[in-house]
């Protein structure tokens, strides 16, 4: 029928998304803190995937 | 890593994203994701805009992350960081809407929607560029 739209949402499961989300976040927190900060950022007590723990 | 207090903002996010899953019935490793989604992005934006003095400061402190977390607290103003969290918040929502939102019904998907923070016009940050 004319006029009437669906809106297309996907179908992916939200594990997957998070799993790629997660991954793009943390490649490019990892550029840019390397750019910022060295190499500092990726030692193992304030690892890029513990910066979140700065915000909580 | 220490835990120096709680942004107001990140614990209200928190909520959301618990309320989040019961939604869509997922679990703590969920949350911890997303949660971890948007507070990297929000740091990684931030850290891109502060003023070069700020990140000589936190150079100090890498190692040291008590330091390194009250030393962006109190260097990084909170009303920056809230706008930013806010909005990869919201862009958060829109990718899980966009690419799984086919598996829940309209009115979960409302109700999702609805989760997002509504942002402030008054800011005056321009967040679009990145």
């Amino acid at each position: 029928m004319e006029g009437e739209k669906t809106l297309e949402r996907g179908t992916k499961s939200s594990e997957e998304l998070n799993k790629e989300l997660l991954g793009a976040t943390l490649g490019d927190a990892a550029v840019e803190t390397g750019k910022l900060f060295g190499e500092a950022l990726l030692n193992p007590i304030t690892g890029i995937g513990e910066l979140f723990r700065i915000f909580f | 890593m220490v835990n120096i207090g709680q942004y107001p903002f990140a614990e209200e996010a928190r909520q959301k994203i618990t309320k989040l899953a019961e939604l869509i019935k997922e679990g703590e490793q969920f949350i911890e994701d997303a949660l971890k989604i948007v507070s990297v992005s929000t740091f990684t934006t931030v850290i891109k805009r502060v003023d070069p003095a700020v990140i000589e400061e936190l150079k100090k402190s890498v190692t040291t992350p008590g330091l390194f977390q009250s030393t962006f607290r109190t260097k990084v103003a909170e009303q920056t960081v809230s706008e930013v969290f806010k909005k990869h918040f919201n862009e958060y929502i829109d990718k899980l809407l966009s690419e799984t939102g086919g598996n829940y019904t309209e009115e979960v998907n409302k109700e999702i929607e609805s989760l997002k923070f509504q942002m402030s016009l008054s800011s005056g940050l321009s967040l679009a560029a990145k």
